[in-house]
């Protein structure tokens, strides 16, 4: 499927999943890829009826792939080795959550590993600031809702070419807050503009990244 | 420089929160939102799952061997993982209780199972804080205001209550913890809105600790504390360590 606009920019060139590309993950063969994948979502779900040896081979390939984007978003490496280790022991006890039929294991993983990352990077940049104030930190479920269907409604080629449609600032912003779980501010300061500025550039792209979105 | 027009739109808070580009008091309250606000939840995967493919820059990095070896010890199934344990548990007492009914036993089975949202969320610990056992709790109102942020300190045995938006009639709110499989027992009573610091009892504070529920239920100011609930939960959560 072709994204509907062709981009103004050309595709950055992206480092493929290495840790997974043993397998043919990222390769062009589309049947090599779909075999890959079908076999991690297989052993995450093995995990989840607690099969601790699909759990090693999960880790094995996928761990350098998530301790990448630990250590990018934590300060040093054996924050990231903790984080790593929690994020694991989780994938272990919540495996059985995973819906091979609505999501991308490779993508399941990561998006654990990047909001654990954010909330541990948020809580002590949070802690240090309010160290009076009650900051609730909630395990239990959050509510169960109906959104997974959209979620793969939109293909990841759509949202790679809106994305690469923004403004060269814009589209940087967002990329380093994403990855590397930089606030406004901290934004702002790496890349020496003011606050604002720097929120202009993010929020402009968002809204245009939604347009492009909804236009296809 | 030239005044720069920022938008204000605030249905991008979702989008922010997602990229991660919120701090202090805007990103607590984008956090607590997540976890009460189905919408504003499915608004975020939303986002996420729309950048996801950003995950493709990342290099990968090698891990020290004996990290493995670490999640290992802290998984092996020797001790099978608490959810599955709570799973045979409540199986069991189904099973014993309930035997002849299989409809009942196939419920409660299912209602461990299902409904499985999309991202689980790993407890947050704070990285560099050696503290004192603490544990929170939010306690939500479905389909109403009320919020309320529970935070016990064991070093002191006194349990923190902030409250906002409970009904103003009705009764008085009270709070209960609940153990796994335990009966409720009162913690005293809690203010509508405003903060509330309540000394907990020996016997209760081992009930305070992760996995137990606190609940809220409107009763008579008159009699409290209470020995058991009248009312109907208004609002409940579970125990999370921090």
């Amino acid at each position: 499927m072709e994204p509907r606009r062709p981009p103004k920019n050309p595709p950055p060139t992206r480092e493929p999943f290495a840790s997974v590309a043993d397998a043919g993950y990222e390769r062009r063969d589309n049947l090599e890829n779909d075999v890959a994948r079908r076999r991690l979502s297989a052993d995450v779900s093995r995990v989840g009826d607690g099969d601790h040896a699909a759990f090693r081979r999960v880790y094995e390939q996928t761990s350098r792939k998530l301790f990448g984007i630990c250590v990018r978003i934590l300060p040093d490496r054996a924050a990231a080795e903790d984080a790593l280790q929690d994020i694991y022991v989780s994938v272990w006890k919540h495996a059985a959550r995973f819906d091979a039929t609505r999501a991308s294991p490779i993508t399941w993983l990561c998006t654990i590993a990047r909001n654990h990352a954010i909330d541990l990077r948020r809580s002590a940049q949070r802690r240090s600031e309010h160290a009076e104030k009650i900051h609730p930190i909630v395990a239990a479920d959050p509510p169960p809702t109906a959104d997974a269907v959209l979620l793969e409604a939109e293909s990841e080629r759509d949202a790679l070419a809106c994305l690469d449609e923004l403004k060269e600032n814009q589209r940087t912003a967002i990329r380093q807050a994403f990855l590397e779980g930089l606030t406004y501010q901290e934004l702002a300061d790496r890349s020496a503009v003011p606050l604002g500025t720097m929120k202009s550039w993010i929020r402009r792209g968002l809204i245009e990244m939604r347009r492009c979105l909804a236009d296809g | 420089m030239a005044e720069v027009e920022i938008p204000d739109d605030r249905d991008l808070v979702a989008a922010e929160y997602a990229i991660g580009v919120l701090d202090g008091d805007e990103w607590a309250a984008a956090s607590a939102r997540y976890d009460h606000d189905a919408d504003f939840a499915a608004e975020v995967r939303r986002w996420r799952q729309r950048l996801s493919p950003l995950y493709r820059d990342v290099a990968d990095e090698d891990v020290a061997p004996p990290l493995w070896e670490r999640i290992a010890a802290a998984t092996r199934p020797r001790a099978a993982p608490p959810a599955q344990r709570l799973a045979a548990w409540r199986a069991s007492a189904v099973a014993a209780t309930a035997l002849a009914a299989g409809l009942a036993a196939v419920l409660v089975l299912q209602s461990v199972r299902v409904a499985p949202p999309a991202e689980p969320r790993v407890v947050t610990r704070v990285v560099a804080a050696p503290i004192a056992p603490v544990v929170f709790a939010q306690l939500l109102e479905p389909g109403g205001k009320g919020n309320v942020v529970a935070r016990y300190d064991a070093a002191d045995a006194r349990l923190h209550v902030r409250a906002s938006d409970l009904p103003k009639s009705g009764g008085t709110p009270e709070l209960w913890v609940i153990a796994e499989g335990g009966a409720p027992k009162s913690l005293g009573l809690i203010e509508r809105s405003g903060s509330r610091s309540l000394a907990i009892d020996p016997a209760v504070r081992p009930l305070l600790r992760a996995g137990a529920t606190l609940a809220i239920t409107l009763e008579d100011a008159a009699t409290a504390p209470h020995r058991a609930p009248t009312g109907d939960i208004l609002a409940s959560g579970t125990i999370a360590r921090l």
